[in-house]
Formats: C-alpha cells, structure tokens, sequence
C-alpha cells in the first residue's frame, strides 16, 4: 500500500472526525450516537499508522493487497454502525407510535372534556 | 357489558358513514353496551371532516400509523375505558356487523378471540380471489404447524376478544399485517380461539391494502412474522 494512499486515507479520516466534532459542538448529533463514528475514525487512522502491523495482518489473512484489507476492515464497521442504527430506529419507530396513540386518546379526551363544560 | 367497536379508518370518506348506520342497526341485549370508536388514521380525504360534522365519537391520529398502530389505538382506548368486549371492523362495509351479536355469545361462552370467518361456511359469497384464497390457505397450513390449531380465515380482520386480551393488545401489537401475527401470539400463549361464519361483502369503495407484488412480499413477511411470532411467544402460566 502506497505511503500517498495512506495520507490520502488519513486526511480523509480526519477530515471527517473534524466534521464529528463539528457537529456535537453544534449540537446536531447526540454525543452518544457520536461516539461509535469517532470509534470508526480512530480505529481507520490507527490501522493506517500502524504500517509493519498491517503488512503482517494482511498476509495473515491472506489478502491480495494491504489497501484490500483496510477497506475490507471498514466495510465491516460499517456493517456494524449501520446495524446497531437500524435498532435505533426501530426504538425509536416504537416510541413514536406509542406517543402518537397516547396523543390522539388525550386530544379525544380534551376534546370531550371541553364539550361537558 | 360494555362492548366497543373498534373501526379503523385510512381515507374511508365513501362508506365510513353507512358502516356507522349498520352499527346502529344492531340489536343486542339491554344488558348490553354497544359503543363504536372510529380511528382516523391521518386520513388524507375528507374522512375527519365528515367525523367532524356526524359527531362521530372518533380518535383522530396526528400522524399515519398502519393499521396495526390505528388498531392498538382502539385497544388503549378499550383499556383506559374499562371495556369488556372491543371488536376489530374495517371501515370499509367489507364486514356485515349484523354478525356482532353472535361473537359476543362466542366470547360470554369463554372464549377469548372469536374470528369472524369467511371459509367455515357458505354463508359468505364473498371469497376473494383465488390467488389471494391459496396465499390464506398456505398461511393457515403455516399456522396449524406452528400452533397445532386449524384456523380456516387467519387474515380477518373482523375479530372480537375479551378484557384479557384487551390489556395484552393495548400493549402489544404489530405495526404492519397484525392480524395473523396476532393469532399466532394469542393460541402459543393457550388462550381460547374460535372461528364463527359470517357473511363478508365485497369492497364497494377504497382499495385493498395488499395488491400484485406486494401480495408476494406479504406473503414472505407474514410467514416471517408467523414464525417469529411462534418461537417468541412464551406459553401463559395458567
């Protein structure tokens, strides 16, 4: 794997955690959701720093190339932050209906209570 | 006895209103109390203006739930209100309500859901189409290898259940397809489930909510949901 790739890889990475940081700062995102992205970020750039440990991880593997491994590596991050999102929203899908159901018994409710008096 | 039927409705403009007539059509004992509650379902037709104007006692959603969710609606509602019997009818006059007395007889006799049925008997003339009868039939069988129980018309959503069950589906409910989700969950958990005859028309108004491809997602989704529902649900300790 080339050293250029690897800046390459790191700038973006860092790039990116900036824009994280960004972000809580600005209140955009909750600081816990952050924190498995700022995972990912720190993760990418100590495998990218780490160059004798990658080679060495790579032929253990047996992976064609170093950069393979890399990418292969945060595909399964990925997989995983994308995973545990879908099981946000499903929660939070469920909150969302119960809060509406509650919501539209007590406007019902206001509603009746408005009318007896 | 109180008895409370519960109507969903997605943009049921056309024939929400007669179905509240038939309603009021039904003749039942004095001793019992036959109230209706109309859940809107962020309708976007004239369905809570006509709600609005008929003084229907109704439950307007803010937001578009599913079926499943305008549904549970109607249980909390049950719940909160201390309700012995809800009903489950469409909005859509598919459901011939002169039936309703009969399942409340099924449910004084003990049993805790009773299931309006199409396929027990000819009284119905009404069938659906055959595509649609093989895919109820494949989740029958489905369901009586699961639960060991033959339930001919699992996806009727003309139903009524006790107070026990109300509580349980106040708080428990699928959003998408509830209705043999549901079944599945009420027989593992050894609850009494009966299937009476009644005569179902034809949709005059409105369309089905499952057509061409989607019957085949349905149908992969509703075998899922079966399954799930079968290895999840823990038997009751009587």
């Amino acid at each position: 794997m080339s050293i250029r790739l690897i800046i390459l890889l790191i700038v973006l990475s860092i790039i990116f955690a900036i824009n994280i940081f960004h972000n809580i700062f600005k209140r955009k995102i909750s600081l816990q959701y952050s924190l498995m992205w700022f995972v990912y970020v720190i993760l990418i750039i100590i495998v990218l720093m780490s160059l004798p440990i990658l080679n060495y991880i790579t032929k253990f593997f047996g992976f064609e190339l170093t950069s393979n491994m890399v990418f292969f590596f945060g595909f399964i991050i990925l997989l995983i932050i994308s995973f545990t999102l879908t099981k946000i929203i499903s929660t939070l899908k469920e909150k969302v209906t119960i809060l509406t159901q509650e919501v539209a018994i007590l406007k019902k409710e206001i509603n009746n209570y408005d009318k007896n008096n | 006895m109180k008895v409370l039927l519960i109507i969903p409705a997605y943009n049921e403009e056309k024939s929400i209103l007669s179905v509240i007539e038939n309603i009021k059509k039904i003749k039942v004992d004095e001793s019992i109390k036959l109230d209706y509650v109309v859940i809107n379902d962020g309708s976007t037709d004239k369905t809570k203006e006509i709600c609005l104007e008929n003084k229907l006692n109704f439950i307007d959603l803010p937001c578009n739930l599913g079926i499943g969710g305008a549904v549970q609606t109607g249980y909390k509602y049950a719940y909160y209100k201390d309700y012995d019997i809800a009903f489950q009818i469409d909005g859509d006059n598919q459901h011939d309500v002169s039936y309703v007395p009969k399942l409340i007889e099924a449910i004084n006799a003990g049993n805790d859901l009773v299931i309006g049925s199409r396929f027990v008997s000819e009284l119905s003339e009404f069938k659906s189409s055959f595509l649609r009868r093989v895919g109820i039939n494949l989740l029958s069988f489905l369901i009586k290898v699961c639960t060991h129980q033959k339930v001919y018309d699992v996806t009727s959503g003309y139903r009524a259940c006790n107070k026990t069950l109300i509580k349980y589906f106040a708080f428990n409910y699928p959003i998408d397809y509830p209705e043999p989700d549901t079944l599945v969950q009420v027989i593992k958990k050894g609850k009494k489930v009966m299937e009476i005859p009644v005569k179902m028309n034809e949709r005059k108004t409105g369309k089905s909510s499952i057509n061409g491809l989607k019957s085949i997602y349905y149908m992969i989704k509703v075998s899922f949901a079966i399954i799930i529902a079968d290895i999840s649900t823990k038997k009751e300790n009587k």
